[in-house]
């Protein structure tokens, strides 16, 4: 249904959801915290437009699919309604050199670089985010940051990096228990303007993998098949799509 | 002329591509290559400033041609699409496009310099480890270009070396409020440097570091291996020196250690004075942590404080980090700041990794456990001792992985999913009224979690 276009190089997390990624849809299970905080200080940005912004760092860690790039993309969303251009770098992609990719975001007002551990152990990355980090604090603005491991353990090689990462706000995102992936779930699919009853969320919960990004992914391929079937959301469709999927 | 440019980020056309943009593309792509493209203009031609020439080469070979389509499509008209290189302050109407011809200027308005409000002697805490640095620097800024110049500090990260130099540009900015003091990190130094090269623009370069009243340079170890950059610095340095302006700078090491580092320049920073800063000990480190506490108003008690400062030992950074961390618990919370509390906010600093747990390993921590074999997890034995650590294993799997049911029950020697509900259902009730199972469950789950 949707165009495919552009798409010479896939990015890692392809996760393509009609409904983005926004502070309203993300489901903040034991996050609440650091929802609320990521929150406000993009408001802060978004607030201040142009004028005078204080800086700000939030380092967000945790482990694969527990929400940190929704966030950053929310952050990045809230802030360019406000007709900011803000700046999302995910370093896991595989880019020549930092010079290319970490200019000209002095004056964005956010800036998030998400996987800084895709760079850890490799000096010039480090050297330029080093760079880019003493250039923000002097500009001011948001720096929102995402990685596996708390600053300590990024594998960094120069420890200015690592200490001026841990100097602001640390928080590690929790990961989601069944329960609240089921929830998850079926806030994204309401979002999406799709009911997916308790029973469908628990059938899809025992057979497929588990993880968020294949959940999401999984929503996205049954939003499709719902909306190309003009049919609704059961466990017969489901078992339809899996069929077709196989086959 | 900057009065005039309307604000189109925002305009009606550059708008609905961005809509539409963000329903074709992942949202890595949107947020990676469309959301920092900003809209200057729309007629004639739809004009896109882009942060950097890498997001312009990849939105040039990806996307311009949709972008195209799609402003032609709402804007009812065929518009041709402009992307270029360019921030916030070189937006201000130009019509030409520019061959940097703008860079030189942009960069001079940007040129660095500024002190951190904050970093002033009144914030700065004094303990044994810093003192002979503090009372050099306050020296230094009550009487600048004297006797101690350079001041040479060093010693490892967050120890507040840059709070240091910058408490004494502050100080010599009080005394003489019209003076230029600047205050640099090297790398920007050698950034600064290589784009002034690229753009022709090296006697500017050289014009504003040369006409500084004094020159705060941090982390000079960003100059080993750095020829050309030493060089330059080292006829600014010399300039400085002669017309007996300050220069303060700062190292991770001793000036002699600075392998890779021109000779000369290691012994002219070893002429004036050097001076070191060793980590705080822990009545230092409680002392920054009250200090910090009331500055942002917030009250810590002293037991709180020695609490925090015995786990964050080893730099002030980290220490201001886990502060913050406490205090924005406490807010969100609005409980007290406490031991518990801390203990709470600090796990997420302390932790290292979410540990990767596999089934693999599951099934040898159960086995292990149990006093069983890995193997005995796969068998189709239904003997109590092994069916029931094979249960708890499973339950486990569905709570640590993020594998699916049919995928664990595969890997407990090819069972359904359905036993793998069942295992999961019945190790829930079991630790509810099986006390024993209760604390195999609790054991294991730390075992594997912690």
């Amino acid at each position: 249904m949707i165009r495919q276009w552009g798409s010479g190089q896939q990015l890692p997390l392809d996760v393509r959801l009609r409904d983005g990624s926004s502070f309203d849809n993300f489901y903040d299970g034991h996050n609440l915290e650091v929802l609320t905080r990521v929150r406000a200080a993009a408001q802060r940005v978004a607030d201040a437009g142009r004028g005078h912004r204080a800086f700000e760092q939030i380092f967000l860690w945790g482990g694969r699919g527990c929400g940190k790039t929704h966030l950053l993309q929310a952050a990045a969303r809230l802030v360019q309604e406000r007709g900011l251009t803000p700046a999302y770098v995910p370093l896991g992609m595989n880019v020549p050199s930092p010079s290319d990719v970490l200019e000209g975001f002095d004056d964005s007002g956010l800036v998030c670089l998400d996987d800084i551990q895709a760079v850890g152990g490799r000096l010039p990355w480090e050297a330029g985010l080093l760079q880019l980090y003493e250039r923000l604090r002097a500009a001011g603005g948001l720096l929102l940051v995402t990685a596996d491991s708390s600053p300590a353990y990024l594998g960094a090689v120069l420890p200015d990096l690592a200490t001026r990462m841990g100097a602001g706000l640390v928080y590690r995102l929790r990961l989601l228990g069944d329960e609240e992936k089921l929830a998850a779930l079926r806030l994204r699919a309401r979002n999406r303007g799709l009911e997916m009853s308790e029973e469908v969320a628990r059938y899809v919960l025992s057979r497929y993998p588990r993880d968020p990004h294949a959940l999401f992914r999984l929503l996205d391929r049954i939003d499709h098949a719902s909306l190309a079937a003009q049919r609704r959301l059961t466990i017969p469709l489901l078992r339809a799509i899996h069929d077709e999927d196989g086959a | 002329m900057q009065a005039v440019e309307p604000e189109v980020g925002q305009s009606p056309l550059w708008k609905k591509c961005l809509e539409r943009l963000e329903e074709e593309l992942s949202p890595q792509q949107f947020n990676t290559w469309i959301r920092p493209l900003r809209a200057i203009r729309e007629t004639p031609s739809l004009h896109l400033l882009a942060p950097n020439r890498f997001v312009v080469d990849w939105v040039k070979e990806r996307f311009l041609g949709r972008i195209a389509e799609l402003a032609t499509q709402y804007g009812k008209r065929v518009v041709d699409v402009v992307i270029e290189v360019g921030g916030q302050a070189t937006e201000g109407g130009s019509e030409t496009s520019r061959a940097g011809g703008e860079r030189p200027g942009k960069r001079a308005a940007t040129m660095p310099g500024r002190l951190n409000p904050e970093f002033t002697f009144e914030t700065h805490i004094e303990g044994k480890s810093n003192q002979l640095a503090r009372a050099a620097a306050r020296q230094v800024g009550e009487n600048p270009g004297g006797a101690y110049n350079p001041l040479f500090i060093y010693g490892g990260v967050g120890l507040g070396k840059t709070h240091l130099m910058q408490a004494a540009g502050h100080l010599m900015l009080e005394r003489a409020p019209e003076g230029r003091v600047a205050y640099v990190h090297s790398e920007r130094f050698v950034a600064d440097m290589v784009k002034a090269l690229q753009h022709n623009a090296i006697n500017e370069f050289k014009k504003h570091y040369r006409t500084l009243d004094a020159l705060l340079i941090d982390d000079i170890q960003f100059f080993v291996g750095k020829e050309r950059s030493q060089e330059e610095f080292f006829h600014t340095f010399n300039n400085l020196m002669e017309g007996q302006r300050q220069v303060i700078i700062t190292a991770d090491r001793f000036p002699k250690e600075l392998v890779g580092v021109e000779e000369r320049l290691i012994s002219r920073f070893g002429s004036g004075l050097t001076v070191s800063i060793d980590p705080p000990e822990l009545e230092t480190r409680v002392a920054i942590l009250m200090k910090k506490a009331q500055h942002e108003g917030v009250e810590l008690q002293e037991d709180v404080a020695f609490f925090v400062a015995k786990r964050v030992r080893s730099n002030v950074r980290e220490l201001e980090g886990a502060l913050r961390r406490v205090i924005a618990n406490a807010h969100f919370t609005g409980q007290p700041i406490s031991i518990e509390l801390a203990t709470e906010s600090l796990k997420d600093l302390l932790a290292f990794h979410e540990r990767l747990v596999t089934i693999n390993n599951i099934q040898k921590t159960v086995a292990e456990y149990y006093k069983i074999r890995v193997g005995d997890l796969h068998s189709k034995s239904r003997a109590r001792q092994v069916a029931r650590p094979r249960q708890v294993a499973m339950a486990l799997a569905k709570e640590l992985t993020n594998h699916s049911l049919p995928e664990i029950g595969d890997a407990f020697g090819g069972r359904d999913h359905t036993t793998v509900i069942h295992a999961c259902r019945k190790i829930g009730e079991l630790t509810r009224s099986d006390i024993r199972v209760k604390e195999d469950y609790g054991n294991l789950l730390r075992i594997l979690s912690s």
